[in-house]
């Protein structure tokens, strides 16, 4: 087993210029990091940090100008075992339906696993594992069109995990999505990754979610500029501001009233941690502030 | 400026087919010239229906909706469209020109305006969504998805209406991009005084733009007043699928033990200042019996003045600032 699912060395990535000759803009520029098994990583960064074709990198649809990436210890430059890559590196989309195809969710979960050309038996054993794995066993009949945004996301995802990969890539998935739906699908992916020890990458422009992550990236200007715990990376507001993001609301709230000379601590992700805090420094006694 | 009135307007798709689905169910509501109003409400509670009627795209299966008190068809149609302007869910995906001037140009074609004029509303337009000349000649498609979407928007404000209305205007936009083009809708309406109604879950942006705030579930009002109102609505607000701002959320939790602490807040700049505000009316004999402040805290008598450092320390221990020990 290669615990390193992801794997960038000084990856670098142009896009074509408008008039089709010579490199045009540089969306990647000297990407180098590893991403190990069961990681829940969020990345984030503004329109045209590079964060999608980040993305597409480790899905292959993209071949790196220069360095190289490895999924699961698979060049993806290697033609032979493109398929295998693409296998490996589930992508999840922003719109569920660009991606469902199936005229039920069964069908439409079984769309991956019959294309690697499996036996019925081991196709119907996926389908039944996958469904199980995102809570839609009841709903293998259902006609996708009929569900809502946050359940086609969940077929979309149980689609993926069909395919086994190693690891889930979500670019965006919740950001079509009604509060509720964004929830469903992030108590899902943490289910997901603590329960089978799925690796997680999720890009969002969310960063209440980004604080749910395990690992935070921040991307700008084709490059990696921050790569920390959620603590860590949301602590530093004024520099995330440069990047062209923000922390979650109370984290700023704090880095506000710190500048100002409250000792508050730094960091603090959660409306429970932060009422605790202010709690303790408003009244001068231990408040215990839980949500019921 | 125009006044809109709702009264008991239902809405059903399809009536009289197998597919009927009622998308509004009597829907009282006037909104008045000027007002920043607020539609909130989960994917299918009506939300896109409602902001539909308002610009006489669709009309009411039962009740009524006036404009300056007179139903669409006295203002006919197209007029009406003029003076409130619709910006459909991803309006970037309507541009269609070769340049982005051309683009933002369009609805004026046809409506008697010179060239000169019409170039003159296009700058406008565009300086109302905060892009700069520059990009007239680029071809739209080029644009960053956050710059398409205010050349869209930007079409709609060059027609001069006097009510916007936007359909989650900042759904898939960065976190900068969702703030630059709120900001500029609300710079622009306090500059002209246009009535903006605006369709998002985001309940942060409600705490921070909007005056007025109703809450849709299943095509009904369940919850409408000021923001904070509505965030003190917590049952009806939950029923609809929502919650409160996160920081209204700490600031309600706060409430159990500092009763005087206002929890209708939703921004962070607010609450740094409540908090201030709370902390002021402590004194400075609220923390602990002795008048010791560790480095970096600040005297609450002196809370204008900058924190207290190492250098205000007297080493002899004990009472280490003057200043608090008269506080």
């Amino acid at each position: 087993m290669v615990r390193k699912v992801v794997e960038t060395h000084g990856v670098e990535f142009s896009y074509v210029g408008r008039d089709g000759s010579g490199p045009g803009t540089k969306a990647l520029d000297g990407i180098s990091l590893s991403i190990e098994k069961g990681e829940f990583v969020a990345v984030v960064g503004g329109n045209g940090s590079g964060k999608t074709t980040f993305a597409r990198m480790l899905n292959a649809l993209f071949e790196p100008t220069a360095g190289a990436v490895f999924i699961g210890g698979i060049e993806t430059k290697d033609k032979e075992r493109l398929w295998e890559v693409r296998r490996l590196a589930g992508m999840v989309f922003q719109n569920p339906d660009s991606q469902i195809v199936g005229a039920t969710v069964e069908e439409d979960v079984a769309f991956g696993p019959e294309n690697l050309g499996l036996e019925p038996e081991e196709i119907r054993r996926r389908v039944r594992d996958a469904l199980r794995h995102v809570g839609m066993e009841e709903d293998g009949d259902t006609p996708p069109h009929l569900l809502s945004g946050g359940r086609k996301q969940r077929a979309a995802i149980a689609g993926v995990i069909a395919m086994k990969p190693a690891c889930l890539i979500l670019d965006e998935a919740t950001a079509l999505q009604d509060p509720v739906a964004r929830k469903d699908i992030m108590e899902l992916l943490r289910r997901i990754n603590r329960e089978e020890g799925m690796t997680v990458i999720h890009i969002t422009h969310d960063m209440e979610e980004a604080a749910l992550a395990d690992r935070v990236i921040v991307m700008a200007g084709g490059q990696v500029a921050l790569d920390g715990t959620p603590r860590e990376v949301f602590s530093r507001v004024s520099r995330l501001r440069e990047l062209g993001v923000h922390a979650p609301y109370v984290t700023e709230l704090f880095e506000l009233l710190r500048e100002e000379g409250f000792e508050l601590p730094s960091g603090v992700l959660g409306v429970d941690e932060a009422a605790s805090a202010l709690g303790r420094m408003l009244t001068g006694r231990g408040y215990a502030f839980h949500t019921p | 400026m125009l006044s809109i009135r709702l009264e008991n307007l239902s809405f059903c798709y399809q009536q009289g087919t197998p597919f009927e689905k009622t998308a509004l169910r009597n829907i009282t509501l006037t909104i008045e010239p000027g007002t920043f109003l607020g539609v909130a409400g989960l994917s299918g509670a009506g939300k896109t229906t409602l902001l539909r009627h308002l610009s006489g795209f669709l009309r009411p299966t039962s009740g009524r909706i006036t404009f300056d008190g007179l139903p669409v068809d006295a203002h006919g149609a197209r007029d009406l469209r003029r003076r409130v302007g619709l910006v459909f869910q991803h309006p970037e995906d309507q541009l269609f020109e070769e340049t982005v001037y051309k683009d933002i140009a369009f609805g004026l074609s046809g409506a008697g305006v010179s060239p000169e004029e019409a170039a003159e509303r296009v700058r406008e337009a565009l300086e109302a969504v905060g892009l700069g000349e520059e990009l007239l000649e680029r071809s739209p498609f080029g644009l960053s998805g956050g710059e398409k979407r205010r050349v869209a928007i930007a079409g709609v404000m060059v027609m001069k209406p006097s009510v916007l209305v936007l359909d989650e205007p900042s759904v898939g936009l960065d976190p900068r991009g969702r703030g630059e083009i709120l900001d500029h809708i609300a710079r622009m309406r306090r500059k002209r005084g246009v009535t903006v109604v605006l369709a998002t879950h985001d309940m942060e942006q409600m705490a921070r733009y909007a005056e007025k705030v109703v809450v849709l579930k299943g095509g009904s009002i369940v919850s409408e007043g000021t923001p904070r109102e509505v965030f003190r609505d917590a049952g009806a607000l939950e029923s609809a699928g929502l919650e409160p701002p996160r920081i209204t959320r700490l600031m309600m939790k706060l409430k159990k033990a500092l009763p005087d602490i206002d929890d209708g807040i939703g921004t962070v700049e607010e609450a740094a200042e409540e908090i201030k505000r709370v902390y002021r009316g402590k004194g400075c004999g609220w923390r602990r019996h002795d008048t010791r402040h560790a480095h970096g805290q600040i005297c609450s008598r002196q809370f204008d003045s900058s924190p207290v450092g190492p250098e205000d320390e007297d080493t002899a221990g004990g009472r280490l600032y003057d200043a608090c020990i008269s506080c």
